[in-house]
């Protein structure tokens, strides 16, 4: 991972967004309250391009409105590049470009005329409306109703917002959804070249694999707390995790699952991966031999960023695992 | 993207823009949402409408009827009554459809992270309430004006004398109380259909409630003047503002044995019709910087 750009006096790279056990509570009666966001500190750098990962609940949205101004903190703190005072942050906020969620926009309103309102807020004039409606491949519709884009197109416009006033940092929350392969790997593209460019990009998705392809820092979020930190390389080698095959491959799941070193065991192309405490495969193969299983294959494993986030938050799946059924 | 492409305006976000500066950025934005929404033109273009039949049928009065004059300055009283009495139901309806959908669409929690600050986006809609009452005050006269060069009555100049501006005062002030109480719904309810269901349902509630006042006590009764409603109905009423009006009126009255009538003073009723503007836009100030969006 590569941290570039600017540095504070002291020659150390500077924190765009800095939060202190920042807690958001939803409701006041503490018997009714939801704790959405549970003291979540994280900083992310100038440069970084950094993933906001946790499944859908889990705090990501509510983390990013609180640091966008439209959600209330609760408890902790917050800064952007640096300021931390309301009257600062809006200042601070207008070096940043963020969508959330679902594209918003005035329905009745022209693309390009919804670039208008936006650019107006952020004091860019209409040549910059007009680049980044090239950008974004929309204008040829700019004159049609917001109403009438796919969702694919609300997105490229949302993007084109954000894109506007050239902002330092940029935060998309889920910015491929409702987008075609073709539309992701253009996102992926764009923001490639915007972290190319030394943008911070704070990044929140569920698409691990692009996450894994895009960002240089990751913080995994789970029921508003975060779980896992650090950039992909560390989040990602964490954990020991090793690939087993044997005769019965059911058998060795079910050993391996009462192994005391194993934090969580899944079936994968025959044979079993199994996420364990130590790297120690020397005791694991003496544990699955005197339970008279012989394997066929072990050998360390590699997990991917998906695999990892679905380890630290394999409680919230199984619920709704269990909702389904 | 350089500094020099993004445009000489800067950010209302930012601590650099001027007072005057972010009061032009933000009368920009929020003309640019309100011209082009078609509820915005139809309440306006219905008002309007209502407005014109009321000088027409005037002017249609006066030609069929000499007596009866349609023309400046004396008729100011009459093309002022019929839109001091609707305008600021109007002007309620208007800021509701303006204010709740940015809620319900998000576009206020987009202009927000946009770089708008909640008090600047309040501050926009401020403006917007102030805007529809000069243009619904600006219509009837307008189109009273035109149809008056129509009548055959024979007039002066359109000079507005102390009266009828007393009387546009009044009328202004009473969309200033509608639309500010429906500002206040707006940013309460976050939903067009129930903050208009809620504006309705309370002119009943105001007449209910002025009724048992009167009815449960001697001293109660006198207070339900001072009504939110009642106080928009005497501002709009011609006999405030024209004390020879008045005068006739009360001599027809003597006249059948009713009993006369009588009006608080205007001030008076001006200081509580801006005091219940300030605390319902007060209430939507705090409820909008207190809520997430």
């Amino acid at each position: 991972m590569v941290v570039s750009g600017r540095a504070d006096v002291y020659g150390e790279p500077m924190a765009i967004i800095e939060t202190f056990e920042l807690s958001k509570r939803y409701g006041t009666r503490r018997a009714n309250s939801v704790l959405a966001v549970d003291q979540v500190s994280i900083a992310v750098e100038q440069g970084q391009v950094f993933g906001f990962l946790g499944p859908n609940g889990s705090g990501k949205t509510t983390t990013i409105g609180m640091l966008v101004g439209i959600i209330n903190p609760t408890g902790g703190s917050f800064s952007l590049f640096g300021a931390s005072e309301p009257r600062d942050l809006v200042a601070a906020r207008a070096r940043v470009g963020a969508t959330l969620e679902t594209p918003n926009f005035y329905p009745y309103l022209s693309g390009r005329d919804n670039l208008r309102v936006t650019a107006a807020i952020k004091g860019v004039g209409q040549p910059r409306i007009e680049e980044c409606l090239e950008l974004v491949g929309l204008a040829d519709r700019a004159k049609h109703r917001f109403r009438t884009y796919s969702l694919g197109m609300k997105q490229r416009l949302a993007l084109a917002a954000t894109m506007l006033n050239d902002p330092e940092l940029i935060i998309l929350d889920e910015p491929a959804n409702g987008l075609d392969p073709q539309g992701m790997k253009e996102i992926r593209e764009i923001i490639r070249i915007l972290a190319g460019r030394g943008k911070t990009i704070f990044l929140s998705s569920h698409l691990l694999w692009e996450v894994e392809r895009t960002c240089s820092h990751v913080s995994i979020v789970r029921k508003g707390r975060i779980v896992a930190t650090g950039t992909v390389e560390e989040v990602v080698s964490a954990g020991t995790a090793a690939l087993l095959k044997a005769e019965d491959p059911d058998a060795l799941e079910a050993a391996l699952a009462d192994y005391p070193g194993a934090s969580s065991v899944r079936r994968l192309d025959g044979g079993v991966v199994v996420a364990l405490d130590s790297d120690d495969l020397g005791t694991l193969n003496r544990y699955l031999a005197g339970l008279g299983i012989h394997v066929s294959h072990l050998a360390p494993y590699r997990q991917s960023l998906e695999d990892v986030f679905i380890d630290l938050t394999e409680g919230d799946f199984d619920s709704m695992t269990e909702i389904a059924s | 993207m350089s500094g020099a492409d993004r445009g000489n305006s800067s950010p209302p976000g930012s601590d650099g823009g001027s007072r005057l500066g972010i009061f032009g950025t933000l009368v920009r934005i929020e003309a640019l949402k309100t011209t082009k929404r078609l509820a915005f033109w139809v309440t306006t273009g219905i008002f309007a409408g209502f407005n014109a039949l009321f000088v027409i049928s005037a002017v249609r009065t006066a030609i069929r009827r000499p007596n009866i004059t349609f023309a400046l300055p004396d008729s100011w009283s009459r093309i002022l009554e019929p839109p001091a009495n609707i305008g600021p139901f109007f002007v309620g309806v208007a800021m509701i459809l303006l204010l709740a959908p940015e809620f319900s669409w998000r576009t206020a929690r987009q202009n927000v992270i946009d770089g708008l600050s909640k008090k600047r986006f309040y501050a926009g809609k401020i403006i917007v309430l102030a805007a529809l009452a000069v243009l619904f005050l600006v219509i009837p006269v307008g189109v009273g004006y035109v149809a008056t060069l129509f009548s055959p009555s024979e007039g002066g100049s359109p000079i507005i004398g102390p009266a009828d501006f007393n009387y546009m005062i009044a009328y202004v002030l009473g969309m200033l109380l509608w639309g500010s109480g429906a500002f206040m719904l707006a940013a309460l309810l976050r939903s067009s259909g129930a903050a208009m269901g809620i504006l309705f349902v309370y002119l009943l509630l105001e007449q209910i409630l002025s009724r048992l006042m009167t009815e449960l006590s001697e001293t109660l009764g006198p207070a339900t003047d001072f009504l939110p409603a009642e106080v928009q109905s005497t501002l709009a009423n011609a006999f405030l503002h024209y004390p020879q009006l008045l005068a006739q009126e009360n001599a027809m009255r003597a006249e059948q044995g009713r009993p006369l009538l009588e009006f608080r003073d205007f001030e008076l009723l001006a200081v509580v019709a801006l005091a219940f503007s300030a605390a319902f836009l007060i209430t939507a100030f705090l409820s909008m910087r207190k809520r997430d969006l």
